[in-house]
């Protein structure tokens, strides 16, 4: 065959192939557009004027942004974000990891258990708060109900502002878990059995084969599921508004709390803009940490 | 080719002729007929009774049909109508709190309901409560029609009263004769409060301007200025008025900051509360539930009784489809067998005079101090920002009432964010 035609031959399969790429990929890129980069951009630009869905508006240039990082309101609402992300995410995990690794030994009705693990995941969260504002309820609550019959009177869970956050990050948790859970269970599928029975001709443990055979190979898993549940923690929003609504006394306020409360209830898009673009920035800075940190070859 | 320019003229000459048709009033051409749009924050027997209303004025309009949107808080219908005015699709009629018009009537989003406008569609303003209309009007313009009232008493469970030995028939005459009250009626086992003396607790969600301006009011503070331009309120009157809510909860201990009776239900409904700054649902919720009850007028600080009124009224959006429709409505609503039934069966506070003395509103001897309680309530102060403003004078009068900062710190924080506010 002519080395000519071998090149036109190979150069057309290639575009073939690229086409066929396009094809499949230009109606997601059109729907990530439509939904995410038409969106990012709409409230970059927005973040600089005082935009209101209902009055008329300018250019303010960076003032939203002078207010976003001077605001009291705005900084109690980080801490709060940040303690309610790392109250859930790191419990989640580490439970999750442990459920999962738990299910993996040979117990009878595993399946049931799974199932009833993830379920929490699957509820509707605003159904779930509202069934957990009866459970934290400080007289007829089952949670104070159960912990009366072990002899400790419960707080007034969501209207102490000593017990309001611990009461969503425990809600957080239990919804969570289930989700980290199953992706574990699914990793472990695929970490060598061999390893383990090395290690068990070695005399190591459960324990010792957790720490080290099952957390390691898990490392790519473990680094999704931490962005993942962070991103999501850090959107905090549904149950917060239906459980505290960011009372008592704002330790439940979170960001994307206060994004809501400026854009609709305040009239305030521009500035809402502003607190969403930091949000965003954040997001991808921990990300981004996230992910060189979990690139670091673990230390033999 | 013919075709394809023939579909581009008439499309064409079809687009150009809108603003004329529109000019003319599509909608007056069809004020008899079609759909009216509601957006409603009328819930619970309000819903029900509001339902009875729509369908009544659906039967006096053969060919009309009311599509109604009911929200179950402030914050969604807002949230919801801030939306629909961005995507301009909007109701005919908006049913809410008077207090939020203003915030739509600033972007011009409200329909100016002038005297032409009203002697037009034969609303007689000098029938309603004059007591209520007022509230109504912002920046020289008339934006609202009240729809009826509730009002503020000191309302008190008569069983707890009467297990202490107070009378009601000597009510509290001011701020230190109601702590005695306050006081003698707090229930505690240990450290747990099992009945609060006095309910002054704002719900989750709710800003407690009631409760903050009755006090303010009750010091003879104000919230604003005259002009509504400047805040008011960082005065002797208020600090007066934070101080007394203070010693309530931190030294007379009357109540816990988040108590509220089983389920999270109002601590007066389910008897957990002897004393409350109760309003006319509460009266209806109490009867309806067999509590034992009675109203006082609520104590100033030295003297005198202060109340609130809330008029939930009726605002008509400039982009309507349908306002003579809306219109329409309005002025059936308004009439005297639809006040009444209305009131009666809600135990709000007609706004058609007649109507609030009408028998079936008479009968109803529990909502008589209410209706009495007119004479000296006055609405919050109208400002396009009110859900800021209220928004931060709670958070930090929160503060400090749960002892995160200073009286005065809160008082003159709330003050200067409050100024910043009404700056935009």
């Amino acid at each position: 065959m002519p080395l000519g035609f071998r090149i036109r031959s190979a150069l057309s399969a290639g575009s073939s192939e690229k086409i066929t790429a396009y094809a499949l990929v230009i109606p997601a890129l059109i729907i990530l557009a439509f939904f995410y980069f038409i969106p990012i951009l709409a409230t970059t630009a927005f973040s600089f004027t005082d935009y209101s869905l209902v009055n008329p508006w300018g250019w303010v240039g960076l003032e939203n942004y002078e207010e976003v990082f001077s605001s009291e309101q705005f900084r109690v609402a980080m801490i709060n974000t940040v303690i309610f992300t790392v109250g859930t995410v790191v419990p989640s995990i580490a439970i999750g990891l442990i459920t999962a690794a738990l299910l993996e030994t040979k117990i009878r009705f595993k399946w049931l258990f799974r199932l009833a693990l993830y379920a929490p995941a699957l509820t509707s969260l605003v159904t779930a708060s509202m069934v957990w504002i009866w459970a934290y309820d400080y007289q007829l609550g089952l949670v104070n109900q159960a912990l009366t019959f072990v002899g400790i009177s419960g707080p007034n869970w969501l209207n102490d502002p000593k017990s309001a956050m611990p009461a969503l990050i425990i809600m957080s948790i239990w919804r969570s878990f289930g989700f980290c859970m199953l992706v574990y269970v699914a990793a472990l599928q695929g970490v060598s059995k061999e390893l383990y029975e090395a290690a068990e001709l070695d005399g190591a443990n459960w324990w010792r084969k957790f720490i080290d055979i099952t957390i390691p190979s898990l490392r790519p898993i473990t680094f999704f599921l931490a962005v993942t549940v962070t991103v999501s923690a850090f959107q905090a929003f549904d149950a917060i508004f239906v459980m505290t609504k960011g009372g008592p006394n704002s330790t439940t306020t979170t960001v994307v709390h206060q994004i809501y409360r400026n854009g609709f209830e305040f009239g305030r898009m521009g500035y809402a803009s502003a607190m969403a673009l930091v949000l965003f920035w954040l997001l991808v800075a921990i990300s981004a940490i996230n992910a060189i940190g979990f690139r670091r070859k673990p230390r033999r | 080719m013919t075709k394809r320019r023939d579909f581009l003229k008439y499309s064409g000459a079809t687009l150009a002729s809108l603003p004329i048709i529109s000019a003319f009033g599509v909608s007056s051409a069809f004020a008899d007929t079609g759909t009216l749009s509601i957006y409603s924050n009328l819930t619970g027997s309000k819903q029900a009774a509001a339902d009875a209303l729509y369908a009544a004025f659906e039967a006096a309009n053969p060919g009309v049909k009311i599509e109604v949107t009911v929200f179950g808080d402030v914050a969604s219908s807002h949230t919801k109508l801030q939306s629909a005015i961005a995507a301009g699709v909007v109701p005919d009629v908006v049913i809410n709190h008077y207090y939020l018009a203003p915030v739509y009537a600033r972007g011009g989003h409200l329909f100016e309901l002038s005297d032409d406008v009203l002697a037009a569609n034969e609303l007689d303003l000098s029938q309603l409560d004059p007591r209520f209309v007022p509230s109504g009007e912002y920046d020289g313009k008339r934006i609202s029609l009240p729809m009826f009232a509730s009002s503020r008493t000191l309302m008190y469970n008569s069983t707890a009263l009467a297990e202490v030995g107070l009378d009601a028939s000597v009510p509290p005459q001011n701020w230190e004769e109601l702590r005695a009250w306050a006081k003698a009626l707090t229930k505690r086992d240990g450290d747990t409060l099992v009945r609060a003396g006095l309910a002054l607790n704002v719900p989750p969600g709710e800003y407690g301007e009631n409760l903050f301006a009755l006090l303010l009011w009750g010091a003879g503070g104000a919230i604003l200025s005259d002009d509504a331009k400047t805040a008011a309120f960082n005065s002797d009157a208020g600090r007066a008025a934070l101080e007394f809510w203070h010693s309530l909860i931190h030294v007379d201990k009357v109540y816990d900051i988040g108590f509220t009776g089983p389920g999270g239900n109002n601590s007066f409904l389910s008897q957990s509360a002897a004393l409350t700054y109760g309003l006319n649902p509460i009266a209806m919720f109490s009867a309806r539930d067999g509590i034992e009850f009675g109203s006082l007028p609520i104590p100033g600080k030295d003297g005198g009784a202060v109340s609130m009124s809330d008029p939930f009224s009726y605002y008509v959006m400039r982009n309507g489809k349908n306002t003579d429709m809306a219109l329409k409505f309005i002025a059936f609503a308004s009439a005297m067998e639809p006040q009444v039934d209305f009131c009666a069966a809600t135990y709000s506070l007609p706004a058609l005079k007649a109507a609030q003395s009408a028998p079936e509103i008479a009968s109803l001897t529990q909502l008589t101090p209410f209706v009495d309680a007119l004479d000296i309530a006055r609405p919050l102060p109208l400002t396009p920002h009110y859900t800021a403003i209220w928004e931060a004078i709670s958070r930090h009068i929160e503060e400090g009432l749960s002892n995160k900062k200073a009286l005065d710190v809160a008082l003159a924080d709330a003050e200067t964010e409050v100024n910043r506010i009404l700056s935009r």
